[in-house]
């Protein structure tokens, strides 16, 4: 009977699909994390956790605000004081991290949906002690890397389409990329509403992605769906997390590429909608670059709901002219804590990457920009062929989505200098265009017949890294 | 078959390593904002947890003014529900140079004891004694308590010194010890030492097969 239970198992195993293997390994991975950080030592851990308990009290969709629970905030950080949460984060003053009033009110988060996510769990594991129920809810949260591994390889193959053994290759080590991301992990295997920004904001681009691609090989029947599919999780997006606005920037980027080419190239009424697309796109740049030009005061009725001052465009129109009189060294700085805080800085980032792990990381960064480059430009050069303008398109929407996430945390950094780092994690809305376009430079780094060897080597040291971050970062800082 | 015979040699390999040992693991409190001055009659006392097997060496901070290199420096480690005496070191002051405990200063030092290695050292807790006969020494420490696990008993003055303490126990007793700890807290079978071993193996497992999955993509291009 064993035998044939094991034997089934094995051939199941046999005949799955690498890109299925690689989905449980992202689970694996979650289970392994969530695991390893001891229970409140990741960003904000408790915080997440108190809110999403009060707003369980009265889950409305869109609430004015939310009443604090002080018994069950004083209990979270109470649990967190066994696990030495102060002792972690070399904090000096013992207590609770923000005294909450009794008759105190939260803002509301945006929609709340990823606590909202966390319910059911929530719901079932009400009865259990508070340690072992934030590791049932960080297990759950980390199934969502299942979905943005999945779709990382979506949008890797929606560019990288033919049935060429090489293609497939490519693709799914875009996914082996983000399956073994350590700090998408760690972060994901916690309870942090950046969790369910990455796989929403990922499908956003895959759906612009499959909508775009579908127009270049004239096939309409699904482009509607899938541009359903980019808004919809673009709104999910951002009534996750306010970093959530980037995938509504991959659907406004998505839709400038569309009406380029139906300006160009398309019908008389495509042409009369593509420009007005452009020309749409264009009015919104112009009219943030106004707004930002102009600096009014806002309305605190916009702004509260995404914990913006009212005054946040003043404060960002000043920092951006003083971002060129800051010296070099800010920014080389500050670049090289956006790097750690993107690849491995576990704890309430207290915990870093090695040195020599993170120089080898940012000279990776380097090399794929490098790779990507020549590659566009390879393709730009061959740009008569329709396939090459496809994959070309395709690549420059997935360099636009990453320029703008990017442009969104510089935002938020400069709004708000108590973020004094760029935070790595705020990028991840990006990571799906970010794996997809890290192996296409990295691949053309490597001459033809090297490609092959090339992929695998960097997978393998995906793997390496991955190891090294569990075992010889995170066990020594929280087990010593 | 091959698979099978594959994981049988790992297994044998792997197990050779459990005897194996290094300093893998360290405690460390390293924020200070004040010195603690230490002579014969004022020793600097402070209570630790130690977490695991194997407790090797103790580590402090010092800062200028140092005392003369010859000068002798004495660590005292006791039990500290029994305070009976676990061992003492003495050492000349030059002796007990070591690394210095990060952040650390242009005028600071480290002040390092190695100890004979204590087996049974997880899970105890114990007060060190720090002192010197002649100029007084200038122990760093932190004003508030930075470590939860114990407290400095004497001087009252301050919450805790800066210490490092380094483990050193053969990977078999460690790997436990580590688990035991891991486990702690987490609900049902998770709770369970054997748990660790466990999702690490699975995780071993799936990368492997990731690995062997992925080979047939790779090939013949």
């Amino acid at each position: 009977m064993s035998y044939s239970w094991l034997s089934g198992i094995k051939r199941q195993l046999g005949q799955s699909k690498p890109i299925q293997v690689l989905l449980v390994l992202a689970m694996v991975r979650g289970i392994l994390y969530a695991f390893l950080s001891p229970p409140w030592l990741a960003p904000d851990e408790p915080t997440h956790y108190h809110y999403m308990a009060a707003l369980a009290v009265d889950p409305q969709f869109f609430p004015e605000s939310i009443p604090v629970l002080p018994e069950v905030y004083a209990s979270v950080w109470d649990n967190a004081s066994k696990y030495r949460i102060w002792d972690y984060n070399d904090w000096p003053i013992r207590g609770y991290f923000q005294e909450v009033e009794p008759n105190g009110r939260l803002l509301t988060r945006a929609g709340g949906l990823y606590y909202r996510y966390l319910f059911p769990v929530y719901g079932l594991t009400r009865s259990w002690p508070l340690e072992a129920q934030a590791f049932a809810l960080r297990v759950w949260s980390s199934a969502l890397m299942v979905v943005t591994v999945a779709a990382v390889y979506g949008i890797a193959r929606t560019i990288l389409n033919t049935d060429l053994q090489r293609d497939r290759a490519l693709a799914w080590s875009a996914a082996a990329l983000v399956a073994l991301h350590p700090m998408a992990m760690f972060i994901s295997a916690s309870l942090n509403d950046d969790n369910l920004v990455t796989p929403l904001a990922t499908l956003t681009l895959l759906g612009v992605l499959r909508a775009l691609h579908n127009d270049y090989q004239s096939t309409s029947a699904t482009t509607r769906w899938w541009w359903l599919l980019a808004s919809v999780c673009a709104i999910g997006s951002v009534l996750s997390k306010r970093t959530g606005y980037a995938a509504v920037g991959f659907v406004v980027i998505g839709m400038f590429f569309q009406g380029m080419r139906w300006a160009t190239e398309g019908r008389s009424w495509r042409r009369w909608i593509g420009w007005s697309l452009v020309l749409i796109v264009l009015g919104v740049i112009v009219g943030a670059g106004l707004l930002i030009g102009f600096h009014p005061v806002l309305p605190p009725a916009l702004t509260w709901r995404v914990q913006l001052p009212a005054d946040f465009l003043i404060t960002l129109s000043n920092a951006l002219s003083d971002v060129f009189n800051q010296p070099w060294q800010n920014w080389y700085s500050r670049l090289m804590f956006f790097t750690l805080s993107f690849w491995g800085w576990f704890g309430w980032m207290r915990a870093p990457l090695g040195l020599t792990a993170i120089s080898l990381l940012r000279w990776y960064s380097l090399l794929v920009a490098l790779g990507m480059v020549v590659q566009a430009v390879i393709w730009v050069r061959q740009w008569r062929d329709r396939e090459t303008q496809r994959r070309l398109i395709l690549s420059l929407v997935l360099m636009a989505s990453m320029a703008f996430t990017f442009s969104l945390l510089l935002a938020q950094h400069l709004v708000m200098p108590e973020f004094y780092i760029l935070t790595g994690r705020y990028f991840f809305p990006a990571l799906g265009a970010w794996g997809a376009l890290s192996v296409i430079g990295w691949s053309t780094l490597w001459p033809r017949r090297w490609i092959a060897f090339g992929l695998q080597a960097l997978v393998g040291l995906a793997v390496v890294l991955d190891v090294y971050a569990w075992l010889f970062v995170m066990i020594p800082f929280f087990y010593a | 078959m091959r698979s099978l015979w594959f994981i049988a040699a790992a297994l044998v390999f792997g197990s050779l390593w459990l005897s194996a040992q290094d300093v893998l693991l360290s405690t460390t409190q390293p924020s200070s904002d004040v010195v603690v001055l230490t002579s014969a009659d004022e020793t600097a006392q402070q209570s630790i947890t130690s977490h695991h097997p194997g407790l090797t060496a103790v580590a402090l901070r010092v800062e200028a003014p140092y005392p003369p290199d010859e000068q002798p420096v004495t660590l005292v480690v006791r039990e500290a529900n029994t305070l009976t005496l676990v061992v003492a070191v003495t050492q000349p002051f030059s002796a007990t140079a070591g690394p210095c405990i990060e952040p650390c200063g242009p005028e600071a030092q480290g002040l390092w004891f190695a100890l004979p290695n204590l087996p049974d050292s997880a899970e105890r807790t114990y007060v060190l004694d720090v002192s010197t006969d002649g100029v007084p020494l200038r122990v760093a420490a932190h004003t508030l308590d930075m470590y939860s696990e114990g407290r400095l008993l004497r001087p009252t003055t301050a919450g805790d010194l800066v210490f490092r303490l380094d483990y050193n126990s053969q990977l078999g007793a460690m790997i436990p010890s580590v688990a035991r700890q891991i486990a702690a807290g987490r609900p049902g079978i998770a709770g369970s030492i054997g748990w660790v071993p466990g999702i690490v193996l699975v995780y071993v497992l799936s990368v492997i097969l990731v690995l062997r999955k992925s080979r047939a993509l790779f090939a013949g291009w």
